[in-house]
């Protein structure tokens, strides 16, 4: 295996002006594209669903349990369970904002700023403060021209008759998701005191579990319910609250997967035409390898690992190349999206080795498949034809 | 004939062409003894090259035998005429085919190579022997392209040396080139075939070259049609 290593190399790298040789470089460049492609598309597709997960963890809560009515027992209780790190009460109702002659809904949610809440929403606060008054959406400040210290007024849906209260803005947030930001009005129990007692909403308890628990939140849920019946309407997860994106997310990637691997397809093709060419161009070197006792298997190896050397080689580079593309989107974040459209106003990265290694070793297995079609060509090439004529 | 390190029993070759039925060779006979050095000439398409690849193994005959010190190769299976060929023949064509990746150190040493996993020290003193004798010593890095069509066919027979054959097939070695260059070949040849007693088969059209020998064969259509002895 030495000397076919050896010839192989030196028919990959070495050309009469010593270079590497020019077809080499382009089935190395094909390769090398579509892996860096791959990688930079998936790291950037995993990036979005992880951006999205901590972003739905820090604003959802893993399990929401809706309440039939305000019960606080029931917040003690569940912090006893093991795997819970927290317990929040908040509500929710669905009112609107009315301006001049305009009218639109958002929903109002009322949270205590007890030990955990608060610096829940304090992240995402660009101005003002929660102690002042109620805090709203980018989108719906931005909408309605409205900054810290003016007076907002809501209009009531769901008492028995239409009822408008005003309220003092503390501040404003900005989540970079457009539901968020266009819908929400966050305020403390304080503050809304008077109108939750008027109006009749929606308790409802989050629960925050510790870190391992966040993809196995079944023997939670299992134990909140056995707890009070009664009492609770739902127990949802932030996966069953989310389901539809993260499969949609799910199938996204995995197609994105076969469509690229369609690139590294054309990439391997190449390695294909060029040990093609190859193995035709060296016809008389093939003939006298063989006149000079090399084997047919010997000599088709020494074509099928210059397959595997521009496989290898591709594939680290394009691994390179794509890590390299993503350091870089994720150190200057130098593609802007538009973040009315989109949840996240740059591109988000995350490198997964996991998803590293299974790019790199299905190029691998493709780039050698296709090396060895042409290296069993030279089992064809008799050495006594080779050599009767220039 | 009890000394014969080669030969050939009613040789037939035919091919057969899209065409046409081609008989290269009709049932040729010819023996050669060791250490003998063999000229064969004949005009264009007579089976001069078909003759020399049967009896080098680098093609089988449609009928008849060739032995090799009484070994019949001409039946023998693949792998072990590969082996043959590295360890015992030795081939020059006109055209050298040399490797133009490797450098003139590394095709004279690339039948050793394919012999051998570790090349030892008395290869390579060898090879350095043989280069000194044709005159390559100088031009050991070049590669191929950049020598002279006479440097070439040097390193080509080198490379035919490195393994020390028993008998060395060369298909007009000085097809090629100028008449200094030619003679140059034809002293060398001279040389091994007297100095390390190496059986020599030619094929040339240069009648210069085929006077040294000590024997020649005309062949003509296909056929053995006269031998002459010096
Ligand atoms: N692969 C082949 N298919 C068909 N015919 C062939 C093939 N190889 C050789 N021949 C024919 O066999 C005959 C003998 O060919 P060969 O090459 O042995 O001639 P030669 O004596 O070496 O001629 P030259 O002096 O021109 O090299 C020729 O007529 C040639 O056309
Ligand atoms: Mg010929």
């Amino acid at each position: 295996m030495k000397l076919e290593a050896w010839l192989a190399f030196r028919y990959v790298f070495r050309n009469r002006s010593r270079h590497i040789s020019f077809i080499s470089l382009v089935s190395l460049a094909a390769v090398s594209l579509g892996v860096a492609a791959l990688v930079i598309v998936i790291a950037v597709m995993s990036g979005f669903d992880e951006d999205l997960k901590s972003k739905l963890l820090s604003l959802n809560f893993p399990l929401v349990v809706t309440l039939e009515k305000e019960n606080c027992s029931l917040v003690k209780d569940i912090s006893k369970i093991e795997g819970v790190k927290n317990v929040v009460l908040f509500s929710q109702n669905q009112v609107a904002i009315r301006r001049g002659k305009s009218v639109y809904p958002v929903m109002l949610e009322a949270v205590s700023f007890g030990s955990y809440s608060l610096p829940r929403w304090q992240k995402y606060l660009k101005e003002g403060s929660f102690q002042k008054g109620l805090a709203v959406g980018k989108g719906i400040a931005q909408r309605f021209f409205l900054g810290e210290g003016e007076e907002i007024q809501i209009l009531s849906l769901s008492g028995k008759k239409l009822k408008s209260y005003t309220f003092r803005i503390g501040g404003i947030f900005s989540v970079g998701m457009y539901d968020f930001d266009n819908t929400l009005i966050v305020g403390s129990f304080s503050c809304l005191e008077n109108f939750l007692l008027e109006n009749h909403p929606r308790y409802y308890l989050g629960v925050e579990v510790t870190r391992s628990r966040l993809y196995n939140l079944e023997e939670i849920k299992r134990r909140i319910a056995s707890l009070d019946l009664a009492g609770i309407i739902a127990i949802t997860t932030w996966q069953e609250q989310n389901q539809a994106l993260f499969s949609a997310l799910k199938l996204e990637k995995i197609t994105m997967f076969i469509i690229l691997s369609l690139i590294v397809l054309v990439g391997s093709f190449n390695i294909f035409s060029t040990l093609t060419v190859k193995v035709v161009e060296k016809t008389k070197d093939i003939g006298i390898m063989k006149s000079l006792g090399l084997s047919p298997l010997r000599v088709s190896a020494v074509f099928t690992l210059q397959g595997i050397i521009i496989a290898f080689l591709g594939v680290f580079m394009g691994v390179v190349l794509g890590v390299g593309v993503c350091f870089l989107l994720k150190e200057y974040h130098f593609i802007h999206l538009p973040s009315q459209i989109y949840y996240i106003d740059y591109l988000p990265v995350l490198i997964n080795p996991r998803d590293i290694l299974t790019i790199s070793l299905a190029s691998i297995g493709l780039c050698i498949f296709s090396s060895l079609i042409p290296s069993l060509w030279t089992r064809k090439i008799s050495e006594s034809e080779a050599l009767r004529y220039e | 004939m009890s000394n014969m390190i080669i030969e050939a029993k009613l040789v037939s070759k035919v091919y057969l062409d899209v065409h046409a039925v081609v008989k290269a060779l009709e049932k040729v006979s010819i023996g050669v003894r060791e250490a003998e050095y063999v000229a064969i000439v004949g005009p264009s398409g007579a089976g001069k090259s078909t003759l020399l690849h049967i009896l080098g193994g680098l093609e089988r005959p449609t009928e008849g035998k060739v032995f090799f010190r009484k070994k019949d190769i001409s039946r023998m299976k693949a792998s072990s005429i590969y082996r043959l060929r590295n360890e015992h023949l030795g081939f020059v064509f006109q055209f050298y085919y040399l490797i133009s990746e490797l450098n003139v150190w590394e095709n004279i040493l690339l039948p050793a190579s394919i012999k051998l996993h570790y090349l030892p020290q008395k290869t390579r003193d060898y090879a350095e022997e043989l280069a000194e004798m044709l005159g390559l010593k100088e031009r050991i890095h070049a590669f191929p392209h950049q020598l002279s069509g006479g440097e070439r066919q040097r390193v080509a027979l080198a490379r035919a040396l490195i393994n020390r054959p028993q008998i060395l097939f060369c298909d007009e070695p000085t097809g090629n080139l100028d008449t200094e260059a030619a003679a140059i070949i034809k002293q060398v040849l001279r040389d091994i075939n007297c100095k390390n007693s190496t059986t020599i088969v030619l094929v040339t059209h240069n009648l210069d070259l085929a006077r040294e020998a000590e024997r020649i064969i005309y062949l003509n259509n296909g056929r053995i049609e006269n031998e002459s002895s010096a």
